[in-house]
């Protein structure tokens, strides 16, 4: 069955019917850590989208050599790699960043999604599915954190990505939301609000199909009565 | 072969090479950038830790030239090595400050700067480059409001940490910090380490830099 599923729509499933935090509930780690601020939350999502892309392509290229019993091994060694790789260009050229980020950032090789994109999709397919895969996931990634992190900024700060929004005036800054309690919270109605409108948006899809179906106008309907 | 644990192990072999050898790669090219990102950080330190607030709201870059030092104590144990980093004023050639780069340990280990006065008898400030300290309690050691304990204390005798009563004026004593007496002690120890250690010198280099002024 997943050998049937087309490339680009591996992409689009990523991004939210199958989106890894707000579906798949991976990756809570960083989600929660550092989404306090727009741009601490897209850096990471660019470290990961990286990270994901080229362990991917990897593991997606070796997935015929890979012996069962040490695929984890491997998939870890991959990904660790990787890491290091942003972990070291972060402090080179994104330094600030890098402070900011802190130890979140080798975190990412324990990143639930990482390891199971490698193990679920690029064992298993070939590198096309394999990459728009991992750009779907990635980008779902992005998309979850930024949520969280547009919440938490505005509300928590005022900001977003820097950039005054709320004067203190209008809105007193509610500190907590820059705080993990906030962060909790948030993540948690968002997965909630996400959980929720999917299947009601999809019912009500389906609804509509079925309402299309019964009209006379359906010819294969009509053929079917007579 | 299939069964010798070479056959299994073989990619993982390879690939660890080659992910070696990559890193390897990358550590050479950016290494020296990440080092120079950290060094730039404790130089900008540096005005911060040797200029009173009112003169660091006055101070533009440049009106201090800042050099620095690797230096080496000669124990009888194994030598400790040290980055001073000497602070002198544009405009008139003189030493403002010294900032000394020590480590010790509270409950984790600790980086901090320590600056001393210009002879080296006082000590002027500090800054954690790098504790992790218990949050809430230990952490509070990098709050102005408990390094100002430490500003102007005689260099020459070593710092103490009290704690069930109120400092003595003028006794070279702080007050330990709420919850966090281990942390309080570690910094002591680092910036006692720093004064009998480093000290000696740096008040013979300021000598030696006020004779080559006065010729």
């Amino acid at each position: 069955m997943a050998n049937e599923v087309a490339p680009a729509q591996r992409f689009v499933r990523g991004i939210l019917p199958e989106n890894p935090i707000f579906r798949q509930l991976l990756g809570l780690c960083p989600a929660l850590a550092v989404s306090a601020s727009m741009k601490s939350a897209m850096t990471m999502a660019i470290c990961v989208i990286f990270v994901l892309l080229c362990s991917n392509i990897l593991t997606s290229l070796i997935r015929n050599m890979v012996k069962p019993h040490l695929r984890i091994l491997l998939f870890t060694g991959i990904i660790a790699t990787f890491v290091t790789v942003v972990d070291k260009v972060l402090g080179a050229y994104f330094w600030e960043m890098s402070k900011a980020l802190g130890p979140y950032v080798p975190l990412i090789i324990v990143n639930c999604i990482v390891l199971c994109r490698c193990e679920v999709c690029a064992s298993k397919q070939t590198l096309g599915p394999a990459v728009a895969d991992a750009l779907g996931q990635g980008l779902g990634f992005a998309v979850a954190l930024a949520a969280i992190a547009g919440v938490r900024e505005i509300l928590g700060n005022g900001t977003w990505f820097d950039l005054p929004l709320l004067p203190e005036s209008i809105w007193p800054r509610w500190i907590i939301m820059m705080l993990a309690p906030g962060a909790f919270i948030v993540l948690g109605l968002l997965v909630g609000l996400v959980n929720w409108a999917g299947p009601a948006l999809a019912r009500r899809r389906s609804a509509k199909i079925d309402i299309q179906a019964v009209t006379p106008q359906d010819p294969q309907l009509q053929e079917a009565r007579s | 072969m299939r069964n010798s644990y070479l056959g299994q192990a073989w990619l993982v072999i390879v690939l660890c090479v080659a992910f070696g050898a990559l890193l390897a790669g990358v550590d050479v090219t950016l290494g020296p950038k990440i080092a120079a990102n950290m060094e730039a950080d404790s130089q900008s330190m540096v005005p911060v830790l040797v200029l009173s607030p009112a003169e660091f709201k006055e101070y533009q870059p440049g009106q201090l030239e800042i050099s620095r030092q690797n230096w080496t104590f000669q124990s009888d144990g194994r030598p400790i090595n040290y980055v001073i980093y000497k602070a002198v004023a544009v405009s008139d050639n003189r030493i403002k400050g010294w900032v000394v780069k020590g480590s010790g340990k509270g409950w984790e280990n600790m980086d901090l700067l320590v600056a001393l006065s210009p002879d080296a008898a006082r000590l002027l400030n500090f800054s954690a480059l790098k504790q992790n300290e218990t949050p809430g309690l230990g952490s509070k050691m990098i709050e102005p409001k408990w390094r100002k304990h430490f500003e102007n204390l005689d260099a020459t005798q070593p710092v103490q940490v009290v704690k069930d009563r109120p400092p003595v004026q003028g006794h070279s004593e702080v007050p330990a910090l709420t919850g966090a007496t281990i942390t309080s002690q570690g910094v002591a120890d680092v910036i006692n380490k720093i004064t009998s250690q480093v000290g000696p010198e740096l008040a013979r280099q300021a000598a030696n830099h006020a004779a080559m002024e006065a010729k």
